[in-house]
């Protein structure tokens, strides 16, 4: 990209050309107050609040609309420019009602940040604010309030630019607008949670985190999306740990992450509200036939079994690191021939972000040549076998395959499926509470922090480290 | 000379209780045994717990929680006296309750408070308040400190 010369607030930059002056101040770290600019979304000019002074131009001019140009000299703090936001401020709270204590928005709010920065305090309308309905239900996550909505029509553009359909537009004109969806009809979309995030202010909010938690008790864990092949990078957000703090849950709310390259800062509903079900149906202690064990029988129990180890079935949801060793032990070390891997079976895709595959990690196990588990797969169950994962019910036909003698360990953090077939259960840590990375559908490896602290149970490595121990030891 | 000054110190001292006792005894059999009202009051022991000493109206007693007439509570959920808190005493959740955010828990845990007052300042709704004229709760354990100010009685 060719570079161009421009002075901001008197400090000459080196900029991109093509830039608007918005993305350019941002590029170099200046802010300039905006509502309806997104990153990912065309410049439309509607909000007027990222007006800056540029020497030369008669009038003030909006940021975000106005390329940048070689010779470029920019005011982003001037007198003038500071009057004119507080100005345009003054207008968008001319309605706007007084309800930051229970907004769900209060704390991310691009209209809070501004107001506390450029605010002109004393309201100069003696004029009755004008109503809207404040509960309209766009759809199964998203509930609107028209009395809060600025009008920057982030949500508009979205849809029709993201999403490539017109779902939402602005009825009526001038302090009577509104957004709706045509015909009232609700949103159906698999990126509904988008709009939630996009909007500036709490206008468009989430029904699923509703009145759950203020978002500044909320910390934002950087993790990626385990439920397809495209590895969205999301925010994993808990609440703070402050000693009565504990009595919340510790998944509060997933919020996607800005990546460029794979996701750009949007992700679609499954990652946003299917990651909590990863939450369920824990189980914390072992299980040897039907009854509870503890980490010391558990490791007894597999001296006794691991050598008679015939078959091995990898996940598609352990980490590179993990799969790096387990396959130096049972392909290397112990050198078996029945490697295979599983995971959720294949669904639907789209041009947007859903992949086909709905697993991390499906791309590294094929990278290293395993066979993915199907029911024409040559396996016959018949020593001890190592299974990863509980994905039984997604394939049936291993039931079917398992016969009475052979002895079945299963690592999974979940209750089995069908636990009478299963005679070792050690209790692993879910996707939240392991870390490594994964490596996404086109070969993008990305790491994944640990994100809570369990120590009743141990990841898939330390599992594997441990059996690691008692194979290398005889 | 130290020495000096160490007695002369300690006979000042006396001589100031001295004083308090006889005027206070002086006032008080005025005002007790001859019934003469003067302005003034003696200052005498007060027969606690039967008798107790009145507050002042801005004394910060133990918390309570403000109801509406319909019987919800005035808390909204909104937080900003669990943020305001500054010894994490403050535990509330809320829920949409007839398309209003209400206070569904909410827990003080009078073990942790230092009775600063700032949750009353932060309230935005006039929820909470700290007017209950409560001073003397006891428990015997911890536990029965935490108070769920949702339960009215
Ligand atoms: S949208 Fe922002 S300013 Fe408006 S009530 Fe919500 S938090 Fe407050
Ligand atoms: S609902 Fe939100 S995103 Fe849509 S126009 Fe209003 S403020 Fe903007
Ligand atoms: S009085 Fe102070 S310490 Fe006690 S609950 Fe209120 S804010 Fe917390
Ligand atoms: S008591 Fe007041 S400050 Fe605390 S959550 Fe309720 S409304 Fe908010
Ligand atoms: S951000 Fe430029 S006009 Fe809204």
């Amino acid at each position: 990209m060719p570079k161009v010369k421009i002075k901001i607030n008197d400090v000459e930059y080196e900029v991109e050309q093509g830039l608007s002056v918005l993305d350019a101040a941002e590029s170099v770290g200046i802010e300039i107050p905006h509502f309806c600019a997104h990153k990912y979304l065309k410049p439309a000019g509607l909000c007027r609040m990222c007006l800056v002074e540029i020497k030369g131009a008669r009038k003030l001019q909006t940021s975000c609309t106005t390329p940048v140009k070689e010779g470029m000299e920019v005011y982003t703090e001037s007198d003038a420019v500071v009057k004119a936001r507080k100005e345009i401020l003054e207008l968008h709270l001319a309605n706007h009602p007084l309800d930051c204590p229970e907004c769900d928005q209060a704390g991310d709010c691009l209209l809070q940040k501004y107001y506390d920065k450029y605010g002109l305090y004393e309201r100069r309308f003696d004029i009755e604010r004008t109503h809207f309905e404040k509960d309209v239900i766009l759809s199964d996550n998203l509930i609107l309030d028209r009395e809060r909505c600025i009008l920057c029509q982030r949500c508009v553009r979205f849809s029709e630019e993201i999403l490539g359909e017109k779902l939402l537009a602005v009825f009526e004109r001038g302090s009577r607008s509104y957004i709706a969806t045509y015909n009232d009809e609700k949103i159906s979309t698999l990126y509904s949670g988008n709009f939630a995030e996009i909007c500036p202010v709490g206008a468009i909010t989430d029904r699923r985190f509703r009145f759950k938690i203020r978002n500044w008790f909320l910390i934002k864990k950087e993790s990626i999306c385990p439920l397809c092949e495209r590895g969205c990078n999301i925010y994993v957000e808990t609440p703070k740990d402050r000693p009565y703090l504990k009595n919340y849950e510790r998944l509060q709310r997933i919020s996607s992450r800005d990546n460029p390259e794979i996701n750009k800062s949007f992700i679609c509903d499954r990652g946003r509200y299917d990651l909590f079900s990863l939450e369920e149906n824990r189980i914390f202690k072992g299980i040897y036939e039907m009854e509870e064990v503890g980490w010391q029988k558990i490791k007894k129990i597999l001296k006794e079994h691991l050598f008679t180890i015939e078959t091995v079935i990898l996940s598609s949801w352990m980490t590179n690191e993990e799969i790096d060793l387990a396959l130096s032990l049972f392909k290397d070390y112990l050198n078996l021939k029945n490697i295979y891997f599983w995971g959720n079976p294949a669904g639907d895709e789209d041009e947007i972000l859903i992949k086909k595959d709905k697993n991390p990690n499906s791309y590294y196990l094929e990278h290293k040549k395993v066979k993915r588990l199907n029911s024409k797969s040559k396996v016959d169950f018949k020593g001890s076998t190592l299974i990863f994962g509980d994905f039984f019910r997604e394939n049936e036909f291993v039931m079917k395959k398992i016969e009475d003698e052979s002895f079945v360990i299963l690592i999974s953090p979940y209750i089995p499926s069908f636990p009478e077939k299963i005679n070792l259960l050690i209790p692993s840590a879910n996707f939240f509470e392991k870390e490594g990375s994964y490596t996404n559908f086109e070969g993008r490896v990305q790491k994944v922090e640990r994100i809570f602290e369990n120590d009743k149970v141990k990841t898939e490595y330390e599992i594997l480290e441990m059996i690691e121990s008692i194979l290398r030891k005889k | 000379m130290r020495g000096f000054l160490y007695f002369f110190e300690t006979i000042k001292g006396l001589l100031i209780t001295a004083k308090h006792l006889i005027v206070n005894s002086f006032f008080h059999t005025l005002n007790y045994i001859f019934r003469i009202k003067t302005k003034r009051k003696g200052s005498v022991t007060y027969q606690y717990p039967e008798e107790k000493k009145p507050l002042y109206p801005r004394d910060r007693t133990l918390h309570k929680m403000m109801f509406r007439d319909d019987g919800k509570p005035r808390c909204v959920g909104c937080m900003l006296c669990v943020t305001a808190c500054p010894s994490d005493c403050i535990y509330v959740k809320a829920e949409e309750v007839d398309g209003e955010k209400i206070a569904t828990t909410f827990i003080v845990n009078v073990n942790r408070c230092a009775f600063c007052g700032y949750c009353v300042e932060a309230c935005p709704e006039d929820a909470i308040r700290m007017d209950s004229g409560k001073l003397d709760f006891v428990g015997y354990s911890t536990n029965e400190m935490v108070l769920n100010l949702l339960k009215r009685n």
